[in-house]
């Protein structure tokens, strides 16, 4: 309980280096996750600027990716 | 103004292009915006976009991508509040369900109801009635495996199951102020239900109890599951972010990775291999996020 209650009291004191240290770990984590993923942006032809984009839909049998979509 | 038209098909990386959609103008917070084709659902052979620059539903062949028949939705000079908004495919009736309304731009529906069209024949559709709702319908998710359709209310902030084939609502549950996107896990029957800035998870094998949550960033609309990876994805638009998730055998989400987008990118939808698809309305582009082993 005592040891819990020091892991609470770590988890909220910011000036704590065992606080910072986790918080990096944390971070570095979540950074590591997130460089597991490429993006690629793919530009719909005749786009000029804003395009409205509402609902879209991946066709799994087609492998298609479909894309209603209206502009100026 | 009128514009060509605007609806795309992927096929992989190829990106074709199909004309012959109407898109009209309307004024949005003081400045121009384009309405047309809005919405997608897939169906037997072909595909079904609605569009809100003329309240049509057209029918599209896959095999061919050439635009076919189109359908009133509504009359067009009854305006956006009676356009169609999503559009689902039920394959265990054969039918196509679509809310009316642009949430987009603020517009309520006129009609609050789920209307129905049959699709017994792929190409032809024929409406054949329509389920009245308690409220504007936003988000929507079908679990073939169990015969059910998941809708939000937006004014109750609650969500509503509806039996596919009786067309009864069956249960209604309390989920969030505000509620957004949902998906469904067609194993475990669990309820993803999009709440601004998180996403909870609800058990319809217990009432529709809250039995996890994911914080995901502000800006959260329409969200995805694939059962196969039993993965959640959720973008946030104004966090400019993609939250990927699994989920457990108890419900609870565990975020795997939070993949930085770009600001204004609301929507997700998964594909196949882990990849996932975000919309990007103020790039005119789409995000392909996957992962790097991919």
């Amino acid at each position: 309980m005592k040891n819990w209650f020091r892991l609470r009291t770590m988890r909220v004191s910011l000036g704590n280096p065992q606080f910072c240290a986790v918080a990096f770990i944390l971070v570095a984590l979540a950074y590591g996750a997130a460089s597991e993923f490429t993006v690629k942006p793919l530009p719909l032809p005749g786009a000029h600027g804003v395009v409205m984009l509402d609902y879209f839909s991946y066709d799994r049998d087609n492998r298609r990716l479909w894309v209603p979509a209206a502009s100026n | 103004m009128t514009a060509t038209t605007d609806g795309f098909g992927y096929p992989r990386h190829q990106i074709r292009r199909i004309e012959g959609f109407a898109v009209a103008e309307v004024e949005f917070r003081g400045k121009p915006r384009a309405m047309g084709p809005s919405s997608v659902a897939i169906g037997e052979g072909v595909v079904y976009v609605g569009s809100r620059a003329d309240s049509k539903i057209c029918v599209i062949e896959v095999r061919t991508l050439k635009l076919g028949d189109c359908i009133a939705f509504a009359p067009a000079g009854a305006g956006l509040a009676s356009a169609p908004d999503g559009l689902i495919y039920m394959a265990a009736t054969k039918e196509l369900w679509a809310t009316s309304g642009a949430p987009p731009v603020g517009i309520s529906a006129a009609d609050k109801a789920i209307k129905i069209l049959s699709a017994s024949s792929p190409t032809k559709l024929v409406p054949t009635g329509k389920i009245p709702l308690p409220g504007s319908a936003e988000g929507y998710a079908v679990d073939n495996a169990h015969g059910r359709f998941y809708t939000n209310l937006e004014e109750t902030g609650q969500t509503i199951v509806i039996d596919v084939k009786n067309r009864n609502v069956v249960a209604q549950w309390r989920s969030c102020d505000d509620p957004s996107g949902v998906a469904v896990d067609n194993r475990r029957g669990f309820v993803f239900v999009a709440c601004g800035d998180h996403v909870i998870v609800l058990d319809p094998a217990h009432e529709g109890k809250v039995v996890g949550s994911v914080m995901a960033g502000a800006g959260v609309d329409n969200i995805d599951y694939t059962q196969e990876t039993e993965l959640l994805y959720v973008a946030a638009q104004d966090a400019a972010q993609l939250t990927i998730a699994r989920v457990d055998h108890k419900g609870k989400p565990l975020v795997l990775a939070v993949v930085p987008t770009v600001k204004g990118a609301p929507s997700v939808v998964a594909g196949e291999d882990g990849r996932a698809y975000v919309i990007d309305p103020l790039g005119g582009q789409i995000l392909k996020v996957e992962p790097i082993n991919k």
